[in-house]
């Protein structure tokens, strides 16, 4: 069993600013400060471009803050060596996307193999099969990813997310994509999910549906917590 | 399955199963290029290894080879007589010989000393069986010895007689047994006729003289100390060579040719770099989102890396194997082609024999995957670069190419002036280093340059477009625009090869002008005579010196020029040729260009009269003398300098040749036989009936061939065309690769817009239209091109003509642009790349607006 | 008028040329096959007895040579073999006195005496000075040998049958005095042994009384040719040289040696008897095996060696030494010139 584990981790962010470089310089995160307690489901709403997504990418460590502290598990992502980067984001981060990015040439279960096998490991092949069984799509595991409805593509992504037995899991407008029955059972999964797991799952989303069921919301606006 | 091959799996052999194609055009341009060297590489691995088969069958067990330039005089051999007690020495003559059985085979004359010269090579008797051979058998009869291979072909006993042509004389010879094929019958691949010393002489017109003596030593002697003692006893005008030197002379005088053929398949295989570096470019710039996933997912940056160097390594094993088997087909061709030039041009008697293809496979295997490495390294590089953030778009790569346009464009424009620094240096050992190391820049400031050219290229033809063709137009120009990485590689790409083709066209042309306009001030006279040659436009073997006075006394000759050219070398080894002619026929005449445009005829009449010497330009060049220096030149009576009295134009010798007058070299070598002769036939005496003339009166005292005038100037072109033509065919290919690169780049992009393509039908274009605006773009990328590669064009041009070709053979040339060729090779590239765009334009018109937009 | 003719052509043909010298030491190029053949035997400062042969061939334009050296206390024997056209500074043969050279072996007159140099490596190098003890034997009465009846099947034969040889072999630095006795041999002519011959037999005997006898038997098959003949050379002052007819001549094989190279079975020894001369002689090799394999040169196998006389002369004990040579033994020669 991976070491991480053993408990679901809590995040701690201060003054984390976050500023894309260009012509006209965008600022995405203007100095949040943010405490996630361990096994969390926190939901951050905001409007389009508020920062709710670029504040996940900073969490799962792919992309890196212009100043501030982000610390998970009482670990400082923010100036982590690439190296030890790639690996919290294998290991120790599963991330859910709008558009589920999956990778076309991959089969279903390749796509869900894959972070555990990114990781050397060789129960990729069972532990894919238990998150596909437990996502419901076992019998599509042979499948390729254009083959599948939305919803199901998205439960493929949760499944991949949960490959290596990650503790985090960011969902970035998982049900943005979907039509609402589909977007209702995805939420529903990760709900589930997250409780027999006991994973921290903070979710980006418009929809107050879907905010309804975390344990705390937060409202993000032009790069800082409201309230 | 491992982490690695999924992501292999992902990034690499996923999408190349979806579009083969694009991963088929750059191992097809692999596999040319690879095929291409290894058939070159072949080609000449071959004739060096048949130079150096031919000499050492011939040089055998021998330390030290001596040498001289009219020959040994046998008595000469006496000096030699204190190395018994510490070895022994084994002369020969050497020769051709015409088959007059109706093959018309040419095969060499050697004359050895039978017993003696088992000390140096060795011959076996197959047949007769038995102790036959003696001493009636070996000598004083006219008997030769033939290899097994040569009497089957030739259906030859022993006992059987055969006719022959040898110094330009008729001779039937007894054929005395038949020899295995190996030692000595090795040489010229088995065609040898092996006889003794004297008979040889007789057969040769060399009574008196042996061409080389081979020295063996005993183990136990210093073959130093022994190599001082020789050269000091040794007679002036003889000279000492370790015996290897024969071949590498043989190799040297064929070296300049060699070095071109490699330097073009080169060329090929670096429009196959660019391929597969375009490809693999096209590959990180579409696949930019599986990558950020993957790296979301925790991929390594090494992972990546290492996918799509294994892409380029994939490209370039299945383009190597592929090359392989097409270089086995054309490295025959190749083979054919440069062993005819060889043995046309250089050494008649030269047999160029296939070498093992083993070594050229390797080296092209290895040139191949080095090429495929390094091609992917840059574009796999930037693959690492892709931010695990899926949120990025593509265009990030576009964005460095764009920051980085303008200081790309500065190194391009600095490149220049290096290239044109590194064009002043002088040749490295004869060979042009420097010059082609300035077409390296060249080809550097094309590539740096050549995103610029795309941007330029797509905004001022884009706006004429956008005015000529509309809607279309502005979307070609912006699709061209846009994608100035990729594109900027494929018009590099086109440039580079099609900007070679045109220098080469240009240089060709210009030297094959020059060598017509040089062949006319030439040739002055109406015929011109050398000993029969079956047929060959080489000199195989030479006339006895009773033809001048045959030739003078027919009727209707005005004046024979008797012509004499003998290979030597230098105190240092090169080899150039040591010719001599009548100056009297020369101050009549002309006909003997000099450079400075000075009147021949008054110069020759001089030198003559001062016992000077008018030496060619490759001379000139080559040895750094030019008119008024002294050259030195090593006759039995020693070495002897003489003034250079005028330094003429000459195209048909690469080694340089140094020319005395016909008496002062009788005086000094004793040498009276002759090369050629030139004939001037009286006013009014037609050439042809002159020639039937000549050969009715010859009968069986002469074996001649005659050539008029006309003859030779139109065999002197078709020489001239047929050693060009390997080059011709290495550009086509080059060419052709090309145009494959920027298919490839265009099927790229049309499958990468697949999403405006949707979004564009979607809000109403028509097929019709998008298949257009690719048609356009695919013209636009075809037109800055072929503007850069007549950019390049002019500076490859001007460095092969102003520079590698001066210093590798020596030559001036005027410039000629053929501009009607020029422009129809442009014009065929401009067209075949418009037509590369049909099939992306096919299937970017065929895009489902829905499913496009639904892709992501 | 014809009969003019018939003696002018007879003179053409028959050529009554008798030898003369300097000149005819030299080489006879118009002559197809020409031999210039010395032995000896040499007594050493080191006590030790030597033999030597010497033989310049000549066929056409083809010079061989054999050299071989018996040492007979070592009871060794080694020889060596060269082969050459003839070229300036490697073989030839000059026609106006005696000076051929083969490589490094050489022989020429230089004031009155022969230059004799041959030698090998391993054997060493024999430098020796032959002083003529006689004139030139003209062998057939005018140096005229007929070896058989057809018109080609003779020779010119001439010999010089006693030197007193004196010299040195130097080998490795060191240098061995040498004296002794040599023989000298020289035949030109066509050159071809007479049809149906199958070897031939000679011996060349220095006697003790200052005589010597040379004979020759051609064998053919049914026995010896008619054509067998032989010259006796009285010790100085007792006469010319005498031909000996075959028929005068008694010669048989007393035992054999069997080669091991070349399994050809050889005399091993000779009794021979010259009736007219009163002599009867015993003639055995010093060395059994002084047999040449010459594979590098005329291709000859044949045994030429050393040998011992013992025997008496009317009566008287006589001793001498004699050099024999023996053709045809074996089976078949061995290849030459160019090995199949």
């Amino acid at each position: 069993m991976p070491p991480n584990a053993s408990s679901a981790p809590s995040i701690s962010c201060r003054a984390l600013r976050k500023v894309y470089a260009g012509a006209e310089p965008v600022v995405a995160l203007d100095g949040l400060d943010l405490e996630v307690p361990a096994g969390e489901f926190l939901a951050l709403v905001g409007e389009s471009g508020s920062g709710k997504s670029t504040l996940l990418h900073l969490v799962g460590g792919i992309d890196r803050p212009t100043s501030g502290e982000i610390d998970v598990a009482g670990r400082a992502i923010a100036t982590l060596p690439e190296r030890d980067l790639v690996l919290y984001r294998r290991r120790e981060v599963g991330m859910v996307f709008q558009f589920f990015n999956l990778l076309p040439h991959l089969t279903v279960r390749e796509n869900v193999e894959l972070p555990r096998r990114l990781d050397g490991g060789t129960d990729a092949g069972i532990r894919a099969a238990v998150l596909l069984e437990r996502v419901g799509l076992a019998r599509r595991a042979c499948a390729h990813p254009y083959e599948l409805s939305g919803g199901e593509m998205q439960r493929v992504a949760i499944a991949r997310a949960l490959g290596t037995g990650a503790r985090l899991l960011l969902a970035d407008e998982p049900t943005g994509n979907l039509d609402s029955r589909n977007g209702h059972e995805v939420l529903t999964l990760l709900d589930e999910i997250r409780r027999e797991r006991g994973v921290t799952l903070l979710l980006a989303t418009h929809s107050a549906a879907a905010a309804a069921r975390a344990d705390r919301v937060v409202a993000v606006k032009d790069g800082r917590i409201l309230g | 399955m491992s982490g690695f091959s999924l992501i292999f799996r992902a990034l690499i052999t996923g999408p190349a199963r979806r579009h083969p194609i694009r991963v088929l055009l750059p191992t097809i341009g692999v596999a040319i290029g690879v095929a291409a060297v290894a058939a070159i590489h072949h080609a000449n691995r071959s004739v060096t290894a048949s130079f150096r088969e031919a000499a050492s069958a011939v040089s055998g067990r021998s330390d030290f080879v001596v040498t001289g330039t009219a020959g040994i005089p046998i008595e000469r051999l006496a000096a030699l007589s204190f190395l018994w007690p510490i070895g022994s020495f084994a002369p020969a003559v050497t020769g051709s010989a015409v088959l007059d059985d109706g093959s018309r085979e040419v095969a060499q004359v050697l004359g050895i000393d039978w017993g003696g010269d088992s000390a140096v090579r060795e011959v076996r008797l197959v047949a007769p069986a038995g102790p036959t051979a003696r001493a009636d058998l070996l000598v004083g009869n006219g008997s030769v010895f033939v290899s097994v291979p040569f009497a089957d072909r030739h259906h030859l006993a022993p006992g059987t007689e055969l006719s022959l042509v040898t110094g330009g004389v008729r001779h039937r010879v007894r054929v005395g047994g038949i020899l295995e094929l190996s030692g000595l019958a090795r040489a010229s691949g088995g065609d040898i006729l092996v006889t003794d010393i004297f008979t040889a002489q007789d057969l040769l017109g060399k009574r008196g003289l042996v061409d080389r003596v081979d020295i063996v030593l005993d183990p136990v002697v210093s073959r130093a100390d022994a190599g001082r003692e020789i050269a000091r006893r040794l007679p002036p005008g003889l000279s000492l060579e370790p015996p290897g030197r024969a071949a590498q002379t043989a190799d040297r005088m064929v070296r300049a040719f060699r070095l071109n053929l490699n330097a073009l398949g080169s060329l090929t295989l670096l429009v196959g770099i660019f391929l597969i570096a375009n490809a693999v470019s096209i590959a990180v710039l579409r696949r930019r989102p599986e990558i950020a996933t993957l790296r979301a997912l925790g991929a390594s940056r090494t992972g990546i890396f290492a996918a799509f160097l294994a892409e380029g390594l994939a490209i370039g094993v299945a383009g190597t194997l592929l090359g392989e088997v097409l270089g086995l087909f054309m490295s025959r061709a190749a083979l054919r082609a440069v062993g005819g030039t060889v043995s046309s041009i250089y050494l008649p008697t030269a047999r160029i024999a296939g070498a093992g293809y083993g070594g050229a496979m390797a080296l092209a295997a290895a040139v191949g995957l080095c090429a495929a490495v390094l091609a992917t390294i840059l574009p796999a590089i930037e693959a690492t670069r892709v931010a695990p953030s899926p949120a990025m778009r593509p265009g990030s790569i576009e964005g460095t190419a764009r920051r980085r346009l303008w200081p790309r464009a500065l190194g391009a424009g600095a490149a220049l002036p290096a290239a044109l620094a590194l064009s002043r240096a002088g040749p490295v050992d004869g060979f042009p280093l420097f010059g082609f190391a300035a077409v390296a820049l060249v080809v550097v400031a094309l590539a740096l340059a050549a995103p610029l050219a795309v941007r330029l290229g797509a905004a001022l033809p884009g706006r004429l477009l956008a005015r000529g063709f509309g809607a279309e137009g502005r979307l070609a120009a912006g699709f061209f625009g846009g994608a100035l990485a990729r594109n900027g590689i494929a018009v590099t790409a086109l440039a580079m090869a099609l900007g070679m083709t045109l220098a080469m066209i240009v240089t060709v042309a210009s030297i094959r002008e020059t060598v017509r306009v040089w062949v006319e001030s030439t040739l002055r006279s109406d015929l011109w005579i050398k000993a029969d040659a079956g047929g060959r436009s080489g000199i195989v073997g030479d006339l006895p010196p009773e033809t001048v006075a045959f030739l003078e006394g027919l009727e209707g000759v005005a004046a024979v020029d008797p012509f004499r050219a003998r290979e030597t070398t230098d105190a240092a080894g090169h080899p150039f040729t040591l010719a001599s002619g009548d100056f009297r026929v020369v101050a009549r005449v002309g006909g003997l260009p000099l450079l400075g445009g000075a009147d021949p005829r008054p110069v020759a009449l001089a030198a003559r009269e001062r016992g000077e010497v008018l030496v060619s330009e490759p001379f000139a060049r080559r040895f750094g003398i030019n008119k008024g220096a002294s050259v030195t030149v090593s006759t039995p009576a020693g070495p002897r300098s003489f003034r250079v009295a005028g330094v003429y134009r000459d195209y048909s010798n690469d080694r340089g040749t140094v020319v005395l007058d016909r008496a002062l070299y009788l005086s000094l070598f004793g040498d009276p036989r002759i090369t050629s002769a030139a004939v001037l036939a009286q006013p009014g005496v037609d050439a042809n009936t002159l020639r039937r003339r000549i050969l009715a009166s010859a009968g069986d005292r002469f074996a001649l061939s005659i050539s008029t005038n006309r003859e030779l100037r139109k065999e002197a072109l078709r020489i001239f065309d047929r050693t060009f033509a390997v080059t011709r065919a290495l550009e086509a290919i080059a060419v052709g690769v090309a145009v494959l690169g920027i298919a490839n780049a265009l099927l790229a992009s049309a499958v990468e817009r697949r999403r405006s393509f949707g979004l564009l039908r979607a809000i109403g274009a028509s097929g019709q239209q998008i298949r257009r605006a690719t048609l356009l773009e695919a013209l636009l990328a075809g037109l800055v091109g072929t503007l850069a590669a007549v950019a390049a064009g002019a500076a490859f041009a001007w460095l092969l003509l102003g520079v590698i070709n001066p210093q590798s053979f020596g030559w001036t040339v005027a410039l000629r642009v053929p501009a009607a060729t020029l422009a129809g090779a442009t014009l065929l590239v401009l067209a075949a790349s418009f037509l590369a765009g049909v099939i992306p334009g096919r299937i970017a018109a065929a895009v489902n607006p829905a499913a496009a937009l639904q892709e992501e | 008028m014809s009969g003019l003719r018939v003696a002018l052509l007879s003179l053409l043909v028959a050529s009554p040329i008798r030898p003369t010298f300097p000149r005819d030491h030299g080489s006879h190029p118009e002559a197809a096959v020409e031999w210039w053949y010395y032995t000896g035997h040499l007594d050493g400062a080191d006590g030790k007895a030597y033999g030597f042969q010497l033989t310049f061939f000549r066929a056409r334009d083809l010079h061989l040579a054999h050299f071989a050296w018996t040492d007979v206390g070592a009871g060794t024997f080694a020889y060596d073999e060269k082969t050459h056209l003839g070229l300036p500074g490697i073989a030839g043969a000059s026609q106006t006195g005696l000076d051929v050279f083969n490589e490094d072996w050489s022989v020429r007159e230089e004031k009155a005496s022969v230059l004799l140099v041959a030698g090998r490596r391993d054997i060493g190098r024999l430098e020796l000075t032959l002083t003529p003890a006689k004139p030139p034997v003209l062998h057939g009465g005018d140096g005229l040998s007929q070896k058989g009846p057809g018109e080609k099947e003779y020779s010119h034969y001439v010999s010089i049958t006693r030197f007193s040889a004196t010299g040195a072999l130097s080998r490795n630095g060191s240098r061995t005095a040498l004296s002794g006795t040599a023989w000298f041999d020289h035949e030109w002519g066509p050159g071809a042994l007479p049809a149906g011959a199958a070897g031939w037999d000679w011996f060349a005997l220095q006697l003790s009384d200052g005589s010597e006898l040379m004979l020759y038997r051609i064998r053919l098959e049914g026995g010896a040719s008619p054509f067998s003949a032989g010259t006796f050379i009285p010790a100085n002052g007792g006469g010319p040289p005498r031909p000996i007819a075959w028929s005068d001549v008694a010669l048989a094989p007393l035992t054999t040696w069997t080669s091991p190279r070349s399994k050809a079975v050889y005399p091993a020894a000779w009794s021979l008897a010259i009736r007219s001369l009163g002599l009867e002689t015993r003639v055995t090799p010093l060395v059994a095996d002084q047999e040449l394999v010459t594979e590098k040169s005329t291709g000859v196998t044949y045994w030429e060696g050393a040998c011992r006389v013992e025997g008496k002369s009317y009566g008287r004990p006589i001793g001498g030494r004699a050099y024999v040579e023996m053709t045809g033994y074996a089976g078949r020669d061995v290849p030459g010139l160019l090995t199949p």
